[in-house]
C-alpha cells in the first residue's frame, strides 16, 4: 500500500482533483434560482461567443511570445532528462542545471506577462463561461508542485520519490494544458504582435522597425 | 429565443449525464492502472510500462473531456 502510494500516490491524487472539479462544475448549485431562463439565455449566448474569434492584448501577447521560448527550453530539457533517466544513464549535473536555470526563467517571464493580465482577468476565469482562462488557472497552479518539488529534486536528486513522480507527472500535465492553451491563444497572440508590426509599416512619417 | 432556450435544456442534462459516465469510466481506468497487478507486470516489462502510463495519460484526457463538456453545456 505504502509502495502504491509513493508511485502512484500522484495519479490518484489527480484523478480525486478530476473529480472534485466535475462535481463541482456540474452539480453546484446555480446562484439565482429564480432567473433560470436568463441563466440559460447567458449561457447560450457565451457558447457563442466561446466560438468567436479569441483576440489577445498586444502586451500580454508579447509577454506570452516573450515567455514561450524558455517554456519550450524548459519542456525540451525536461524531456531530455527524461529520455536519459529511461535510458538508464547516469544524468548530467549540467542538463539538470540548465533545466532548472531555463524553467526558472520562463517561470518569470509567465509572472511578468501575468502581471499585465491583472486580477480581474484571473477573477473571471472562475465564472462558468470562461473554460480556456480556466485552463490557465490550472496551469498556474500545477507550477506550485513543479516548482517545489523541483527546488527538492536539486537538493536532494532521485528518479524515484515522490518528488520525482509528482515533478514528472506535474509536468506531464502541465505540458498538456500548455498545448491546449497554445492552442486557442498563439494564433491570436502573432495576429496581435504582427498586427501591430504592420501599423509601424504603413504608418505615415515613420520607418520601417 | 424561447423555443431555442428549451430546445438547450434536454441537451444540458444528456450532457451532464454523459461527461458523469465518462468522468466514472475515465477513474475506473485509472485505478485499474494503478493496481499492484498491473504494476506488477508494468515493472517487469518496459512496454506495459509504458503501456499503463499512456492509459493513465488517456484517463486524465477523458476526464478534461467531461469537464470541458460539463462547463460548456447550458444548464437546465
Amino acid at each position: 500500500m505504502k509502495h502504491l502510494l509513493v508511485e502512484h500516490g500522484a495519479h490518484l491524487a489527480f484523478v480525486l482533483i478530476g473529480v472534485i472539479a466535475f462535481v463541482w462544475t456540474a452539480y453546484r448549485p446555480e446562484r439565482d434560482k429564480d432567473a433560470p431562463l436568463r441563466g440559460d439565455v447567458a449561457d447560450a449566448e457565451s457558447a457563442e461567443a466561446g466560438r468567436a474569434r479569441t483576440t489577445v492584448r498586444r502586451s500580454v501577447a508579447r509577454r506570452g511570445l516573450l515567455a514561450l521560448g524558455p517554456l519550450l527550453g524548459a519542456v525540451a530539457t525536461g524531456a531530455v532528462l527524461y529520455g536519459i533517466d529511461v535510458g538508464g544513464g547516469a544524468v548530467p549535473g549540467a542538463v539538470i542545471w540548465v533545466h532548472a536555470g531555463v524553467s526558472m526563467l520562463a517561470l518569470l517571464l509567465v509572472v511578468y506577462k501575468v502581471a499585465d493580465m491583472g486580477l480581474a482577468r484571473v477573477r473571471r476565469a472562475f465564472s462558468r463561461q470562461h473554460l480556456p482562462e480556466l485552463v490557465s488557472i490550472v496551469l498556474g497552479v500545477l507550477s506550485v508542485p513543479i516548482l517545489v518539488t523541483g527546488i527538492a529534486l536539486l537538493f536532494a536528486p532521485s528518479t524515484g520519490s515522490f518528488s520525482a513522480y509528482l515533478h514528472l507527472i506535474s509536468s506531464a500535465w502541465w505540458t498538456s494544458l500548455m498545448v491546449w492553451h497554445l492552442r486557442r491563444h498563439l494564433g491570436a497572440s502573432l495576429r496581435a504582435v504582427a498586427g501591430r508590426d504592420a501599423a509601424r509599416v504603413v504608418s505615415p512619417g515613420r520607418g520601417v522597425n | 429565443m424561447e423555443a431555442s432556450v428549451s430546445n438547450l435544456k434536454p441537451v444540458s442534462a444528456r450532457t451532464r449525464l454523459r461527461a458523469l459516465r465518462l468522468v466514472i469510466l475515465a477513474a475506473m481506468i485509472e485505478i485499474c492502472m494503478v493496481l499492484p497487478w498491473v504494476d506488477h507486470l508494468a515493472d517487469g516489462n518496459q512496454t506495459i510500462h509504458f503501456t499503463q502510463h499512456g492509459f493513465i495519460f488517456a484517463g486524465g484526457v477523458l476526464m478534461g473531456l467531461a469537464l470541458r463538456d460539463v462547463q460548456r453545456a447550458p444548464r437546465s
